[in-house]
């Protein structure tokens, strides 16, 4: 059902000047698929810094507090170069990603991080006094559902 | 230039031969094992780059300024170390099953060139630089020679991943 409303939205971006204008060109859809693998190399990376400290398997020697105040800003920078480069590749053949079946896995695994990331993790994450078990079961479902992103991404490619 | 035509066509009928192998074949023409191996590629490389940049900063004075040098190094050592091996045999096996289309191409050269020039900072930083590692490990910005290796780090994995993914589109 929502697949069905967003058809709209996936029309005009076809028919975008910036997604025309990508279309059109040679080298822009690599050059931006390009910056797209940069910005989840920043998320997946800091989101893995920060979930390892969590389940407490990496930088031990800072509190959780600490390296959630450190990260933040290196996994959102990855998260908005991820978002913007994703929508202007999108934008440049819509039809494609809106027949793609992994896309679909990607966006409910995307955002489903997105809501997490902001909600559960954040809050988790901005506290030290946080248990080993809540810790490591928010560490884990962080990980599945950024990992699964990449990993559904990735399979657009194939099927 | 006799000398690197013969060495170029050697190791290009190597490659052929080696992408030709059952194994190579095998991985080329499967369903799932090709996509899964890349997957797996890709999403090492993430977290094992992610994690080496990170580190990178922190030699930049950009990051983690209160931490020695030393405590962000061991906190992610093994992660970086773990995430690079995982890319490594992938890589290989995906090379493994495409050498003939990889030995000429020029994004795998320049990545190729990317990995040694990243493998040589690291041995000269170890070797080297770290030998004075006391006298700066708490510096919020460390001097001008280890903000260079960081520097030329994040170029180097900037350039490995920009080719790799450039691979792809001229295969």
């Amino acid at each position: 059902m929502i697949r069905e409303a967003l058809l709209p939205f996936f029309n005009w971006l076809g028919t975008s000047p910036f997604g025309t204008a990508i279309a059109d060109s040679k080298y822009a859809f690599a050059v931006i698929e390009v910056f797209h693998l940069f910005g989840i190399i920043l998320l997946l990376g800091g989101a893995s810094l920060m979930s390892l400290r969590l389940a407490g398997l990496a930088m031990r020697e800072q509190s959780i507090s600490e390296v959630s105040r450190q990260v933040r800003w290196y996994s959102f920078f990855g998260l908005m170069t991820m978002l913007v480069t994703g929508v202007l590749m999108v934008s440049s053949i819509p039809n494609k990603y809106y027949h793609s079946g992994p896309f679909w896995w990607k966006m409910g695994f995307f955002w489903a991080g997105v809501v997490f990331h902001f909600t559960v993790f954040r809050k988790v994450t901005r506290f030290d006094g946080t248990g080993l078990l809540l810790g490591g079961v928010t560490a884990v479902v962080m990980i599945v559902l950024w990992y699964g992103t990449g990993a559904f991404g990735r399979a657009i490619g194939f099927y | 230039m006799q000398w690197y035509e013969s060495i170029n066509s050697y190791l290009l009928d190597k490659c052929i031969a080696l992408s030709n192998t059952g194994g190579g074949t095998f991985i080329r023409e499967s369903t799932w094992e090709f996509p899964v191996i890349e997957g797996v590629h890709v999403l090492s490389i993430a977290m094992s780059v992610g994690m080496i940049l990170w580190f990178d900063l922190r030699l930049l004075g950009a990051c983690m300024r209160n931490r020695p040098v030393s405590e962000v190094f061991r906190g992610v050592y093994w992660w970086m170390v773990g995430g690079f091996t995982a890319a490594v045999i992938s890589g290989l096996l995906l090379f493994w099953a495409e050498a003939d289309r990889a030995y000429p191409n020029i994004f795998a050269r320049i990545k190729l060139l990317g990995l040694v020039i990243a493998g040589l900072n690291i041995l000269y930083f170890h070797n080297w630089t770290q030998r004075t590692q006391r006298e700066w490990d708490n510096d919020p910005v460390p001097p001008l020679r280890v903000r260079m290796a960081g520097f030329l780090s994040i170029t180097c994995w900037v350039v490995v991943v920009a080719a790799g993914r450039l691979m792809a589109y001229t295969f």
